[in-house]
Parts: structure tokens; C-alpha cells; sequence
């Protein structure tokens, strides 16, 4: 019997272990991870109470499970090395239990999201608990399918659906199989991540976590799984668009991997995103006044879930592309995130005034600068933007008129020639 | 083995604890089903685990079944996928009542009402509506003597507001014309005198859409029957004229000028029409009286229609359209082309450069595609290249899509004639 007892012990002990929660017996059996899923940051501490559970880390870094006491507790997120925190919430957990804390969102607008990871459902044998959770300020409400690999998606039931940002739904069980995991748009059809799901444990439960890396519509997953080390869900899908600032006098043609993607691109005339499969591809350019002739043909990695610009310019001897990581995350203020891209033919590096002010020094010819946040109401603000040679304060052009709407994301590219410079204004987000 | 002592014991227990909270084992509730969720073909309705309407398609009705009471779990489901179309617990009693089913896959939702209408005294029933359109947000019911002038006639119920059910209001019972209009207007978007109304019943309206941008359809819920869809008489049709011939077009709906003056690239908006099946003619406008076509679609009630019509005088053709005008999610437009030009063979269409249809044959419509547009609208253009090339046909420049809306494209024309035009039809 004694025997009997101590087995048991041990096999609890084992699957208190796999699922999180504390095994050793000390302290209220309590423990927390920390996920940090906040994009374009470099240097995220968390402080629970008086102790750090992630220090100094990146975007997309998970820590493990540590132990805690139960109790109430503040948790304090910071960026960097500033002392003061970017948000601050309370939270109080309870015995036996394992927690994970992740930051999310915009550094304008930081959020962080307490996950009770311990399953409260009932889950049969040959299912598992399917939860998901939306930390994309840009994806809007979604849906989750689980599907048999490749079901046509028209007529299949979500799993989870209309889940707004900032929340996380219910366990949900699934039968055990083989399936694909697609997020949607809520109500549609319209896929914004798509991948093959591990497997998840007989009557355990799985944590999908939709963020984003930057895309204005597709999100990433991680992934946490009952048993198993948090992992990275990697996208199937990318994004691009492109931008012709060329001198090439025809329309141009964009393939990728040898399939037209972008079909008779005018002089300043600008794509709509379009999605493609995500990886390392071979994009081509051709005038379509000279089919088969390439003018262009460059290798670009389109990491999942993210959108990428391409500028091309140049001429027809001597075309370029300017491969651009979009950063398409709404700040969630009243501030536009803007930035600026000279692919003007003969120009030379820039000074970009906006509203007289300096919003980005140096802009080099065939280059982008870093984002920036300029004031942005609702209903738009009005700004002039200036673009001098660098060190100058006479423009080489002024651009009147633009209007910025708060939460948006825009590049302002720099085109033409001497003499016809001309600013197109593009709204990523 | 269980000893039987045990058994009885147990069901006792089980007695004294229902009775204990205020049902018996026996109580049921009576639950039908009307399944208006679109896309999808087998959808199965349980109530507390018992199977209440099973492989059922858009508009199936299922009678009343009985199920348990208590907080009763309604699930709607498909088979062979993982997740539930709609899943929501009802506190439900002893008595009978009406699940409603609208959407589609993904964006699907239920209602559930209880059906006592009270006791309608000498020759009158109960009536009440259920707008479950997406298109009408207040509507209006009218019951008249079949007929009858609706512009001095009262609603019988107002302000039928979408996504819920009014009271049940008392009134003459007989043979009635049931018309429904947008809310304090007289714009008729249902008309259709059904059987007659007994005396004594109740009835509830469910108004729905079959995706056209106006018009309604009607299933009339009959007390202790299953119900049944009452087709509109009305449809919707528009005409589009791509046709070479020199002088404008003139339409005839069973001999009765329907569009007059249609001239070449001219659209005639959507009009009502009778449904069912109809006889167009086309005539020059130029030489009255002389067909030039004579087609007869089968306008399915309550739906939109496009007639696109293309070719030359003497060998003018039409392509007939099934609309599907059904609201878009913000954000987004619905498209699709039509390619009735002459000069185009099978073509790839772009939208802002990125492909949208491949391979359209000449005289014939794509799928509907959504693209992105914004509320205050989103510039496009369109180029047409000969399918699986780079070989540019023909661009259409200038183009503004706005969130929510439904458009056609038809490339119609030839030569310096060659052209788009652009409808928005919701």
C-alpha cells in the first residue's frame, strides 16, 4: 500500500511537472512564466513583486516556469534600460497553479495578460483543451479552425470565434488528430495564419497565442502546449507590395518565384499587400513592354507573418530594390507611425521636415528612415512635409496637404528625378 | 451486478431531486427549427443532446420535437468539422418554442423564441415578425385584402427591429396579403398572399434575405405546425447593354417595356419585377417592334438579377446573372467581373496590380472576390491581361470601392470602345 502511495506521488509529481504547476512541494505549488510578445522590442524586464521573472529580453523570448507563492502581486512591465514601468497591473494567484504572463502590444500602448494555464474543464480521454488567445492589436476580432489538413475552409465551424483583442477564450475540446490551425478574420473566411498544430496531449490542454510581428493583418502563434517547451508557430504566410520609383518606362512586372504576383506596376503607381508563402524567394522585375527580359532578379527571406515593401528604382539598365521590413503595428494613440524612403533618382541624402520640424535626418539615397510618431488626431491631422539635401535648408520639395489619422501606419517615399521629385504617401496600416 | 434495491433507491433519488427543484422527469419542452444559415448543406441542430433537425440546408424547417428543460444547450453543428456553428444554453420551460438558425459557417447565429401567442378571441389570430434580415434593420408588416391600395393601409406590427421578435398582436383572420416595407415607408421589400389565415392561430413572419440588396423572404411560423417558406412574388433585375448595336436598347418583361433608352455601356438599376420565369425581349429603340433577343430567366424570388446583354444585332446574346448582394464585413468590398467584350479571350484580372480572377472566359462572370477598401473608399485600378501572361489588354483606371459595398465589373465594348464599367449593386 505504502509502495502503492509513493508511486502515486511520483506520478503526480511528474505530471504536476509536465503541465507547469510545482512539483516540489515547496512553497503553494504556485508558478509563472513570462512571454514576451510586445514586437520591436529589444529589452523587456518583468518585475513580480520585488523579483524579476524576465530580464532584459527580447521579442519572442519565453522564460520558464519559476515558482512563486500565491498571493496578490504587481506586475510591473519596463523597456529597456528606463526604471520606469511601461504598464502596471495587479494580480493575484492562487495555490497549485501555473500562470503565464506575456506583454503584448504596441510600445505606445503596452498591455500584459495573466493566463491561468491550469485547466478547469473536463477533458475527456481522446481530446484536448484548445484555448486562444488575441494579443494582435492589429488583427481585429478572429476566428480559430481545427481542421484535418487542407478541408476547404468555406464550410467548416469555428472553434473559437469573434474574440476581440486583449482577451483569450475558454478551453474548448477537441477531439486528438491531425490538424491545421488557420486564424481568420472574424466572420470571414479570410486567413491570417496558417500552419499544421503539434499534437496536444491526451486530455491536456493547448494554448494558442495570436500576436503580431508587424503585419497589419496576418498574425504569428505561440504555442503553449501542456508537457512541452512554449514554441514558435511559424506563419505559412508573408506579405508584400511593391512601389515602382523607377525611370524603366513601361509598366512593370513583379514575379515571385515565377509566378506573376504584381501585374503592370506604372511609374508611383503602389500595390496592395498581397500574400505569398512565407521563406526565401526569388523576385524578379520585367518591363511590361519586354516580357522575359529581367531587369531584375533578387533573393529576399519573407519571414511569416510579417509584410515587407519593395521599392524598385532606377533604370532600365540599372534597376534596384529596396526591401523594406514594414512595421505595421498600430500604436493605439493619437500618433501616426510614419516613415521615409528616398528612392529619388539623383538626390542624395535627406533631411524630412514635417510641419517645420526635423522627423528624420540623414535619409540616405536608396534607403528608409526608422519609424517615427508624429501627432494624429481621428480625424486626421494636416502636415506639411519638407525634404531637404541633407545639411541644407532649402526643400527640394514640399509636400502640403497630407492628412495623418491617429493609429496608422504610412511610408512617404521620396520619387523622380531632379526636377520632378514627387512625395506618394502610402497608408500600411 | 446492481442489486434492484439499489436501482430504486437511486431513482427515487433522482425523483426527489427533480421534484425538488420544480420538474419532473417528465417535463419537455417542444422545440422546431428553422435552418437560414446559407453555404453550407447537413447542418444538424441538437437541444440538450436530443437531435431536433438533422442534414438540413438553407431554409429546412424541422417540426417540433420534444426536449428536455432547465438551461438547455443548443448546438448547431456540421459534420466532420471540429467546431460548433453556434453553441448557447437557453433556460426553457414547458411549453413550445422556435430556434432560428441565420449566417453562414463562421459567422453564424440563432435565435430562440417561445411561441404562446394567447387566446385571439372570434375571428382573429395572433401575428408577430421576426426580422432576421441583415439588409432591413425596421420593417413594417402589412395585412390587407388581397390587392388592396398599401397607401392608406395601417402596418399591423412597426418597427420589426433585426436580430429579434415583436409581440404578438391580434387581428382579422381570412385571406391576406402579407407585405413587408421598409420601416414608415410604403417600399414593399416581401409581397406574396399565401393560404389563408385561420381563425384562433398564431403566426409568426420570419423575414430573411437570399442575398439580394432589398428584397426579403418570408417563412411563416403556423402555431402547432412546422411552418413553411412563403416565396415573395418579387425579384430584382437589372440590365446592362454591351452590345455593338448602334442605337439604344429597349427591354420588355412579358411584352411590357421594363427599360426603354438603354444606350451601349448604360446600366438600368435594379427594379422589382414578378419572380419566376420570364420572358425579356430586346429591342432597338431604333426599330420598335423587332426582337432581337428573346431570353427567359427564372428569377427565384426575393433575389437580384443582372441581365448582361453583349454581341451584335444580329446575333445579340445575354448572360444571366444570380446576384448575390448579401452585406460585406467592414473593411472589405465584394467583386466580380464580367467579360462581355469581344475582344477578350480568357483573361487574368488585377486589381491595385495583384491578381484577383484567373482565367475568366470571354461572356462570363467570376466568383465574387473581397478586396480591402476603406469607408470613405479606396482607389483601385484594374488591368486584364491575357490569361497566364504578361500580355496587357486593357487597364480601368480611377475605380473607388468602399467598405461594405458589392460592385460588378463588366469589361464590355471593342476597339476605342473597349471599356469598364463599374455597378455597385448593394
Amino acid at each position: 500500500m505504502r509502495c502503492f502511495c509513493a508511486l502515486m506521488v511520483c506520478l503526480a509529481a511528474l505530471a504536476l511537472g509536465a503541465c507547469g504547476l510545482n512539483p516540489s512541494g515547496t512553497g503553494t505549488g504556485t508558478t509563472l512564466r513570462v512571454a514576451n510578445l510586445m514586437p520591436g522590442t529589444t529589452a523587456v524586464t518583468v518585475n513580480v513583486g520585488d523579483t524579476a521573472f524576465m530580464t532584459a529580453a527580447p521579442f519572442e523570448t519565453f522564460t520558464s516556469y519559476q515558482d512563486i507563492s500565491a498571493g496578490s502581486y504587481r506586475f510591473d512591465i519596463l523597456l529597456g534600460a528606463n526604471p520606469t514601468p511601461v504598464f502596471t497591473t495587479t494580480n493575484v494567484l492562487a495555490n497549485v497553479s501555473a500562470y503565464t504572463f506575456i506583454p503584448y502590444g504596441p510600445t505606445t500602448f503596452p498591455g500584459g495578460l495573466l493566463l491561468d494555464d491550469t485547466l478547469f474543464v473536463h477533458v475527456p480521454a481522446g481530446n484536448f483543451g484548445f484555448r486562444l488567445v488575441n494579443v494582435s492589436p492589429t488583427a481585429g476580432l478572429i476566428d480559430s479552425y481545427v481542421t484535418a489538413p487542407a478541408v476547404d475552409l468555406s464550410t467548416a465551424s469555428p472553434v473559437v470565434s469573434g474574440l476581440s483583442y486583449n482577451s483569450f477564450s475558454n478551453f474548448v475540446n477537441v477531439p486528438l488528430g491531425n490538424y491545421e490551425l488557420r486564424i481568420t478574420r472574424s466572420g470571414t473566411k479570410e486567413v491570417i495564419f496558417d500552419s499544421l498544430l503539434p499534437a496536444a496531449p491526451n486530455s491536456g490542454g493547448q494554448t494558442v497565442v495570436a500576436y503580431t510581428r508587424g503585419s497589419a493583418r496576418l498574425v504569428n502563434v505561440a504555442l503553449f502546449t501542456d508537457g512541452n517547451a512554449p514554441i514558435m508557430l511559424p506563419n505559412r504566410l508573408a506579405r508584400l507590395k511593391a512601389v515602382n520609383a523607377s525611370a524603366v518606362a513601361s509598366p512593370l512586372n513583379l514575379f515571385v518565384d515565377g509566378a506573376l504576383t504584381l501585374a503592370n506596376v506604372p511609374y508611383t503607381g503602389v500595390s496592395n499587400y498581397q500574400v505569398i508563402d512565407a521563406g526565401t524567394r526569388t523576385i524578379t522585375v520585367e518591363a511590361s513592354a519586354t516580357p522575359g527580359a529581367a531587369l531584375l532578379t533578387t533573393s529576399s527571406t519573407f519571414t511569416p507573418a510579417t509584410d515587407t515593401s519593395i521599392a524598385l528604382y532606377g533604370s532600365a539598365g540599372a534597376v534596384g530594390a529596396l526591401i523594406l521590413a514594414d512595421a505595421n503595428v498600430s500604436t493605439l494613440t493619437t500618433k501616426a507611425q510614419v516613415r521615409f524612403v528616398n528612392v529619388a533618382a539623383a538626390l542624395g541624402t535627406v533631411d524630412v521636415y514635417a510641419n517645420g520640424t526635423l522627423a528624420a535626418g540623414g535619409v540616405a539615397q536608396n534607403g528608409a528612415s526608422p519609424y517615427v510618431l508624429l501627432d494624429a488626431l481621428a480625424g486626421g491631422t494636416t502636415y506639411q512635409f519638407d525634404f531637404d539635401p541633407a545639411g541644407t535648408t532649402t526643400p527640394a520639395l514640399s509636400v502640403t496637404g497630407v492628412s495623418l489619422v491617429a493609429i496608422s501606419v504610412y511610408t512617404i517615399y521620396l520619387v523622380g528625378p531632379p526636377g520632378a521629385l514627387q512625395a506618394i504617401v502610402v497608408q500600411d496600416f | 451486478m446492481i442489486p434492484t434495491r439499489m436501482l430504486f433507491a437511486a431513482g427515487c433519488s433522482v425523483a426527489l431531486l427533480l421534484g425538488g427543484c420544480g420538474k419532473s422527469s417528465n417535463d419537455s419542452a417542444n422545440v422546431r427549427v428553422l435552418n437560414l444559415i446559407q453555404g453550407v448543406a447537413g447542418v444538424n441542430v441538437t437541444a440538450g443532446g436530443t437531435t431536433v433537425l438533422t442534414g438540413a440546408t438553407f431554409e429546412s424547417i424541422g417540426a417540433y420535437t420534444s426536449v428536455g428543460v432547465g438551461t438547455i444547450e443548443f448546438k448547431v453543428t456540421v459534420p466532420g468539422s471540429t467546431g460548433t456553428l453556434v453553441d448557447t444554453s437557453y433556460s426553457i420551460g414547458t411549453t413550445e418554442y422556435t430556434y432560428v438558425t441565420i449566417g453562414s459557417p463562421g459567422a453564424a447565429s440563432a435565435v430562440l423564441i417561445a411561441d404562446p401567442y394567447g387566446q385571439p378571441g372570434g375571428n382573429n389570430f395572433a401575428v408577430r415578425v421576426l426580422n432576421m434580415s441583415a439588409t432591413d434593420t425596421l420593417i413594417d408588416l402589412y395585412l390587407t385584402a388581397p390587392g388592396a391600395d398599401l397607401a392608406s393601409a395601417t402596418p399591423v406590427v412597426i418597427e420589426a427591429a433585426a436580430g429579434t421578435v415583436t409581440n404578438f398582436v391580434t387581428t382579422p383572420a381570412g385571406n391576406l396579403q402579407v407585405r413587408l416595407t421598409k420601416s414608415g415607408t410604403k417600399d414593399v421589400v416581401y409581397d406574396a398572399t399565401p393560404p389563408a389565415i385561420a381563425a384562433g392561430s398564431g403566426q409568426t413572419i420570419v423575414a430573411y434575405g437570399r442575398d439580394s440588396n432589398k428584397l426579403l423572404n418570408v417563412a411563416i411560423m403556423g402555431s402547432q405546425t412546422s411552418g413553411a417558406i412563403a416565396n415573395s412574388q418579387l425579384a430584382q433585375l437589372k440590365v446592362v447593354n454591351g452590345t455593338s448595336v448602334p442605337a439604344s436598347l429597349n427591354v420588355l418583361l412579358d411584352g411590357t417595356t421594363a427599360v426603354s433608352g438603354l444606350a451601349f455601356a448604360g446600366v438600368a438599376p435594379y427594379q422589382s419585377v414578378t419572380a419566376g420565369t420570364r420572358t425579356v425581349t430586346v429591342e432597338s429603340s431604333a426599330n420598335p417592334g423587332a426582337t432581337l433577343l428573346t431570353v427567359t430567366p427564372n428569377l427565384v424570388p426575393a433575389t437580384d438579377n443582372s441581365i448582361a446583354l453583349y454581341g451584335s444585332a444580329g446575333a445579340m446574346a445575354a448572360l444571366t446573372l444570380a446576384d448575390t448582394n448579401a452585406p460585406v464585413a467592414v473593411g472589405r468590398a465584394s467583386l466580380r467581373i464580367v467579360s462581355i467584350s469581344p475582344d477578350l479571350g480568357s483573361i487574368d484580372v488585377y486589381a491595385n496590380f495583384g491578381k484577383v480572377v484567373s482565367a475568366l472566359g470571354p461572356n462570363a462572370a467570376s466568383a465574387y472576390s473581397l478586396v480591402d477598401a476603406v469607408i470613405a473608399g479606396t482607389p483601385y485600378r484594374f488591368d486584364v491581361n491575357v490569361a497566364g501572361s504578361t500580355t496587357a489588354l486593357m487597364s480601368v483606371a480611377g475605380v473607388t470601392l468602399a467598405s461594405g459595398n458589392v460592385y460588378t465589373l463588366y469589361l464590355l465594348g471593342s476597339g476605342a470602345t473597349l471599356q469598364g464599367v463599374l455597378t455597385q449593386d448593394r
